[in-house]
């Protein structure tokens, strides 16, 4: 009865553009997060042992070190160039500022994107999403901030923004010190920058 | 051949395929690519049971609608980013707008189950027992999703005028 798909729609599928498959990003993609899995594993089961042994609570012992995790010691340094195929965010200042501060950003390539950015923090070796700033993209609107924990309760304008800029956004208040990816969230070019977030 | 092997042999079988029913699911093209990126990288770490699995194929589409469920929840901040950014598609951003556009025209009258059943089935050629066990519904769920999808995919406005060149 319905073994087919209309013909126009075959052929709609057949117009979608695809890249080629990128495997080996994937295989080596693959490994890193099964590689971080056990490792997370493996901790779960050494705080577990302790728990056992000595009645600790792990939540506490694991908790303790939050702040300087032990993997930090050997985590690749934070980069000071971006190599990826990204159009540059270039800030003012030097790219160094203070939390709670605003930055302005230029595009030298004057890609199309929104008001949104993704603030990631270097963190043991990768990049950790942090944030997500607002720009001053419409008129009489603050640029704001909110963390990624709180997602779900924010949004933004869903508007187009082209030239070089400047977009101001603000830096938020509770941001740690240390070196951070900015690029755009919802643009149609991908565009980044480093950042330095500096104690204040 | 070694599991890596294997799992390369399989995405470069299947990554346009997946690619394109991430777009006939509601994604944007680009978003697409990255969707399946993200589903192929969670199989990953499990390939060797997945490739014990009767038909992976169906696995991997269950992963693939999950990850587009929690994109949906979420919006794109699901992924994990990364400094090499995947290679660009060939056209130039207008372009694939109007793509994505023209396709999601052309299914907006299917809800969006009715769209994935008519990609499990048309598209990713699983039978009605897989696609069934993909979306965790009864057999006869999918058949009638089925029927009602493509009834009105015949009737469809946007396929007609794409048919005849006008889109």
């Amino acid at each position: 009865m319905t073994s087919k798909p209309p013909l126009t729609l075959e052929r709609l599928w057949d117009k979608i553009p695809t890249t080629a498959a990128p495997v080996h990003d994937l295989i080596r993609q693959g490994r890193a997060r099964r590689n971080r899995r056990r490792a997370t594993a493996g901790l779960a089961g050494v705080a577990a042992a302790i728990v056992a042994i000595t009645g600790v609570q792990a939540t506490g012992w694991l908790g303790a070190n939050n702040e300087v995790p032990l993997a930090d010691q050997t985590s690749p340094p934070a980069p000071t160039v971006l190599s990826g195929d990204y159009d540059p965010i270039e800030f003012a200042e030097a790219a160094t500022a203070s939390p709670g501060t605003r930055v302005q950003m230029t595009f030298p390539n004057a890609g199309q994107r929104g008001m949104a950015f993704l603030m990631e923090r270097w963190v043991e070796g990768r990049w950790t999403p942090e944030y997500y700033l607002t720009s001053d993209a419409i008129e009489n609107v603050e640029p704001t901030w909110w963390s990624v924990s709180d997602a779900d309760k924010n949004a933004w304008a869903d508007i187009g923004v082209t030239g070089t800029g400047p977009d101001v956004v603000l830096l938020p208040n509770t941001a740690k010190p240390g070196t951070y990816r900015v690029c755009t969230a919802n643009g149609l070019v991908k565009a980044c920058g480093l950042l330095q977030v500096e104690a204040p | 051949m070694d599991q890596d092997e294997d799992f390369a042999a399989y995405v470069d079988a299947r990554w346009s395929t997946l690619v394109r029913s991430a777009v006939f699911l509601g994604c944007s093209v680009e978003d697409a690519h990255d969707i399946v990126q993200v589903a192929l990288i969670r199989c990953y770490g499990r390939w060797r049971r997945i490739q014990a699995t009767e038909n992976p194929d169906a696995y991997i589409y269950r992963v693939l609608v999950n990850c587009l469920k929690d994109s949906r929840r979420r919006k794109w901040w699901g992924e994990r980013p990364t400094r090499d950014v995947p290679e660009r598609l060939a056209m130039d951003g207008a372009e694939l707008v109007a793509m994505t556009d023209a396709v999601h025209r052309a299914l907006a009258d299917l809800s969006e189950k009715a769209r994935a059943v008519v990609v499990l089935r048309y598209f990713a050629h699983l039978s009605d027992q897989e696609a069934a066990d993909v979306l965790g519904v009864p057999l006869g769920t999918v058949k009638s999703r089925l029927s009602r999808a493509h009834a009105q995919l015949t009737t469809n406005i946007h396929l007609t005028e794409f048919a005849e060149g006008t889109l």
